[in-house]
């Protein structure tokens, strides 16, 4: 009896909240109906919106494997949108950041796409962690003309995907050229690669032979050894010995923290010697914390150091670390500035609509945290890079040894 | 509460009494939906019931009605939607024709697992098709001339017909959906109730003794394997073309964990347990969604709560029509009385 009782009451439950949900869908219906009825109408409700707040949504894992890095993403946002409500908003009105979580799964994101592009009191979408993710997602957001800002897709083609789709993120060439010009400094002629068998790491593994091959006699190194390994590796003893026998000078490794740590250390068991230069998904304290000492002397570029002189990235990292509890990410960096070159778009435009919005976005050119935020004809913002190199368990600046990659093949490429 | 389940008895015989009027009348209402409904949101997320509802159907040929269990399901889903996708996408096929290769991507990966499986149950079988999802998995990531690897496949096609765009908007996936579902619910009561359906639940109910009748056991073992493939790789080009981009990750472990909390939930061996299961656990992290950080908490503790009270499944073992013998077929009288007497006896 019992038992049959607890098993209806739960089906009520259930049945209820599904019959709920079902309502507040109807009414969202409704109102997507009456923000698309006709023109006429339009004029009337942007005079009855101007008091009302500008809604931006940001999208990222919150749960699930990559929530460390939405939860921080989010919080960048949020400090960006914090920073516009207490100069008094944009255009007169206050800005409203809502979050929803994909938990880095394509057909939850594609669902929330949906809602988004359903809810017309958004004006743009910030986020989506993995490239994949963010792309199926993105088909949505450009059907419907709603403009997406990503701060952390490595894909190729992911900018390609429409007019409404953005990233500010280092891309792939950005990236391998980086690591040739940090190969040059450190003098190397032998590089090895490894990176993760997925789709960052394969585009920066095909980027760097590209690269290689279109303006090889212009870098001193050689690409001896590419491997790939699977996520979730541990053991690289035996990648170590492939290595080793290749006889390489230098490694580069694109991949998370988490694989690039025991694969530095298991190395550094092997080869006193070798030199390590990593991207940016390895400047992170934790990165330091799991590798101890055999971090130090590893070098990498990224468009974002917190420690830098620069006030606001000082004013950035410091807010950040107060309502997050760490010094932030690369990715949370950018999507801090991501945010900003939305609220700039919709000041130009004096608009929070979302077709104004696509057509300001790439016109934008201000000075944010991460660089010089610009974006090309596809959509992507082409990163400038500092060096770092890990000393004593610090992270610190080597100036004026990188240069961009416009700068570099105006220098190289006659 | 025993009031309640009287009333629900006497409402499914009612139901099964009118079948006639009330299964239009369903379609009706369903065919309906999209115009009652303008969201976008809410209709894709009724296509993704109705994908989970016939991957549901799927591994229910195999874990319902011949009690095996398959941890690695979403491979079969992930081959129709590759060779769906692939050909759609590369080769610029139309929809209906990749959607047949993708129905025989599924089915071969079902015979390859078949046969892999022949011989095994229990806990081996599970472990096998454990590794099987973990294969497909590696191989498309790593076939990266055909695959395309980890960087996905892009601009899927989307069905038309008669030069009508299908979309989410326009509720064309919609109704596509619940035509394949129609299929799935269709082709499971086909072999509930064909000579196929009985070897199958045999197996199920004693393998050695089925052997001893005379059941050839491995043949009907790879041909459900086969036929469930099939269901699983017409979901998967579904989704591939509503998707418009497949990678490897949308095709998990977690997937396969999806379609196996849903078959347990819905209650082994009832279609219409997949179907109200899949209405459930896939509506519910949505509706849930306000909850926000925990959602996935509550979630997970109703499941736990309905494993503790129902462990039979939400529709499990509800099914009070006698077992109907097949055509040609009677019982003795004195096993015809005591049959009538127990009425209960529960089919699939």
């Amino acid at each position: 009896m019992k038992k049959k009782s607890m098993c209806l009451l739960l089906t009520l439950v259930m049945a209820a909240s599904i019959l709920t949900g079902c309502g507040d869908k109807k009414s969202e219906s409704t109102q997507a109906e009456a923000g698309s009825s006709s023109k006429d109408a339009d004029t009337t409700q942007a005079a009855d919106n101007s008091k009302e707040d500008i809604t931006l949504a940001f999208v990222g894992p919150q749960t699930g494997d990559n929530a460390e890095y939405g939860k921080s993403m989010k919080t960048a946002a949020q400090i960006a949108v914090d920073e516009w409500n207490e100069k008094g908003g944009v255009i007169g009105r206050k800005i409203k950041l809502v979050d929803f979580d994909d938990a880095n799964s394509s057909e939850q994101a594609a669902s929330i796409a949906e809602k988004i592009v359903g809810d017309s009191s958004i004006s743009a979408v910030l986020g989506h962690f993995s490239s994949g993710v963010g792309m199926t997602a993105g088909e949505v957001y450009q059907e419907s003309g709603i403009a997406l800002i990503n701060g952390s897709a490595a894909h190729m083609d992911f900018a390609k995907v429409g007019d409404c789709i953005f990233r500010n993120n280092a891309i792939y060439t950005t990236d391998a050229n980086t690591m040739l010009q940090i190969m040059d400094y450190l003098g190397v002629k032998k590089i090895g690669t490894i990176n993760p068998n997925n789709d960052a790491g394969v585009a920066v593994t095909t980027a760097i032979q590209d690269m290689l091959e279109r303006y090889g006699d212009q870098y001193s190194g050689e690409l001896v050894l590419a491997e790939l390994y699977e996520d979730g590796t541990v053991d690289f003893t035996a990648t170590v010995a492939k290595f080793q026998q290749a006889g390489v000078e230098a490694i580069y490794s694109s991949g998370p923290y988490s694989a690039t740590a025991p694969f530095i250390q298991q190395y550094r068991e092997k080869d006193k010697d070798v030199k390590f230069v990593m991207s940016a998904a390895c400047f992170s304290q934790e990165f330091i914390e799991l590798a101890g000492k055999d971090a130090n002397g590893v070098v990498l570029g990224t468009s974002f150091f917190y420690e830098s002189e620069d006030p606001a990235i000082q004013s950035f990292a410091k807010k950040f670390e107060e309502a997050y509890g760490s010094n932030p990410s690369t990715f949370a960096a950018q999507v801090y500035d991501a945010t900003n070159a939305i609220l700039y778009a919709i000041e130009a435009g004096n608009s929070a609509e979302r077709a104004d919005i696509v057509k300001n976005l790439p016109n934008t050119d201000f000075q944010g945290v991460t660089g010089k935020i610009t974006f090309d004809e596809e959509g992507n913002c082409l990163k400038e890079q500092v060096l770092l190199e890990i000393e004593d368990g610090k992270y610190v600046e080597i100036p004026d040894v990188l240069k961009s990659q416009a700068d570099w093949e105006a220098e190289h490429i006659k | 509460m025993k009031i309640l389940g009287e009333i629900y008895a006497k409402f499914t015989d009612f139901l099964d009494a009118k079948k006639k009027i009330v299964i239009p009348v369903l379609y009706l209402v369903l065919i309906l939906v999209p115009f009652l409904f303008k969201s976008q949101y809410f209709l894709r997320v009724l296509c993704l019931i109705g994908i989970y509802a016939i991957l549901t159907m799927s591994l229910n040929l195999i874990a319902g009605y011949m009690g095996q269990t398959s941890m690695g399901h979403a491979a079969l889903y992930c081959l129709g939607g590759y060779f769906s996708g692939l050909l759609g996408s590369k080769l610029g096929w139309p929809f209906w024709i990749t959607l047949i290769f993708g129905i025989i991507g599924g089915a071969i990966g079902g015979l390859v697992l078949g046969i892999a499986t022949m011989r095994l149950s229990g806990s081996y079988l599970a472990v096998i098709t454990l590794a099987f999802g973990e294969v497909v998995e590696m191989i498309i990531l790593n076939f990266n001339s055909v695959t395309n690897g980890p960087l996905g496949v892009r601009n899927i096609p989307r069905p038309s017909l008669f030069g009508w765009e299908f979309t989410t908007s326009n509720g064309g996936f919609y109704w596509l959906m619940l035509v394949l579902v129609t299929i799935a619910v269709l082709v499971s009561l086909a072999v509930l109730k064909s000579k196929f359906g009985r070897a199958v639940i045999a197996i199920k109910e004693d393998e050695l003794a089925a052997k001893l009748m005379g059941v050839n056991t491995a043949k009907y073992r790879v041909q459900t394997i086969i036929l469930s493939g099939a269901m699983a790789g017409m979901a998967g080009a579904f989704y591939a073309s509503m998707n418009r981009y497949i990678d490897a990750n949308s095709f998990n472990f977690d997937i396969s964990m999806t379609i196996l909390c849903i078959v347990i939930f819905g209650g082994l061996g009832s279609i219409p347990g997949m179907i109200v299961g899949s209405i459930l656990l896939i509506s519910f992290p949505e509706v849930l969604r306000a909850l926000a950080d925990y959602r996935f908490v509550v979630y997970g503790l109703l499941l736990i709560l309905m494993m503790r009270f129902r462990p039979q499944g939400l529709m499990g073992g509800l099914s009070k029509k006698p077992y109907k013998l097949p055509r040609g077929v009677t019982l003795p009288k004195a096993l015809q009385a005591r049959k009538e007497g127990s009425k209960g006896k529960q089919v699939g």
